[in-house]
């Protein structure tokens, strides 16, 4: 039945992909408008085994992530972007569930590092610690370093 | 649509952490603002003005009743502050390693090209707070600068120089 559904989001019958299969219906529409992947959450329920479903959560991980906007040359935004961040963050865990490309786990380890700089100690070592798992899968030596640098600190700091 | 795999983006990771902010604190900031220092997300937030063009309007918008006397002392306190993190920048990127490669590399060029081997720690004191003079200090900074934009075109300056060296 999904190609038929597939055929109906490409004619621009969403609506009616909508209501048959939700997620390939919001995905449709992301499609035709990216800026909507940052504004809408992901429709539940969205099964990974659906296959629209881990481009929802990659798509709007990586939306959260490009409008939580930093100065340039820094490597995380003010806390204005905090819900952005926690966005990313939430979304990129969704979406490594069934991809595990090493960019999917470096974007969480961005968004958790800067996130944890964003949080009190006691937060912050929670995230931090969830920083350098995905560091750890991102096969980037710069975030491991980052996270490490950051729990190392928060527990320092942390009664 | 779905038969098109998601190509996931990477994202830049930026030069300076709200850590490194946070350690390179300089005078003027560190006294005005350190009843905030402790607060979640001061180093973020701080570091995030810093950079940006209107940076001294946004500190003074955000923390200026209170913390400092005037918009002059947080110009002024901008400039002190900028100018540590462009060192702390430009001491990651002049190492030792950086200096030796790059003065064997010129050996081989043409004559106007060659230099006495640059010292390192005169590189650095000439771009900390207070050091040299105004000349030294810009022609330095506008080193720095071109150098941490060719990182992130990831060019090569070695090659660069080749391709004007007759």
């Amino acid at each position: 039945m999904r190609p038929a559904l597939l055929l109906l989001s490409l004619a621009g019958c969403a609506p009616l992909a909508m209501v048959l299969d939700p997620p390939l219906g919001q995905l449709a529409r992301w499609h035709d408008t990216p800026a909507l992947a940052a504004e809408q959450p992901v429709i539940t329920p969205c099964p990974d085994a659906n296959p629209a479903c881990p481009q929802l959560h990659a798509r709007r991980a990586e939306a959260c992530m490009a409008m939580a906007a930093r100065a340039p040359g820094a490597a995380c935004p003010g806390s204005a972007a905090r819900p952005m961040l926690d966005c990313a963050a939430q979304a990129y865990a969704a979406a490594r569930r069934t991809n595990p490309h090493p960019a999917m786990a470096a974007g969480q380890a961005q968004a958790l590092i800067c996130a944890a700089n964003l949080s009190d100690n006691t937060h912050s070592v929670v995230l931090a610690r969830e920083a350098l798992r995905a560091a750890q899968a991102s096969l980037s030596p710069l975030l491991r370093a980052r996270a490490q640098a950051l729990l190392d600190q928060t527990q320092g700091t942390t009664p | 649509m779905l038969d098109a795999p998601h190509d996931p983006s990477l994202f830049d990771p930026g030069a300076i952490t709200p850590q490194e902010a946070l350690a390179r604190l300089t005078p003027i900031f560190a006294q005005a603002l350190a009843a905030l220092r402790d607060t979640p997300g001061f180093a973020a937030d701080l570091l995030d003005m810093a950079l940006r063009d209107d940076g001294a309007a946004r500190i003074w918008a955000r923390w200026g009743a209170g913390h400092f006397a005037n918009p002059a002392q947080v110009e002024a306190g901008l400039a002190e502050y900028r100018s540590a993190l462009l060192a702390g920048e430009a001491a990651g990127d002049v190492s030792a390693e950086t200096i030796r490669s790059v003065t064997a590399g010129l050996s081989s060029a043409a004559p106007a090209l060659r230099a006495e081997p640059p010292n390192a720690q005169t590189a650095r004191a000439l771009l900390a707070p207070g050091q040299g003079s105004a000349q030294q200090h810009a022609a330095l900074q506008a080193l720095t600068l071109l150098l941490g934009h060719l990182r992130e075109a990831r060019q090569d300056p070695m090659q660069l120089l080749r391709e004007v060296t007759p």
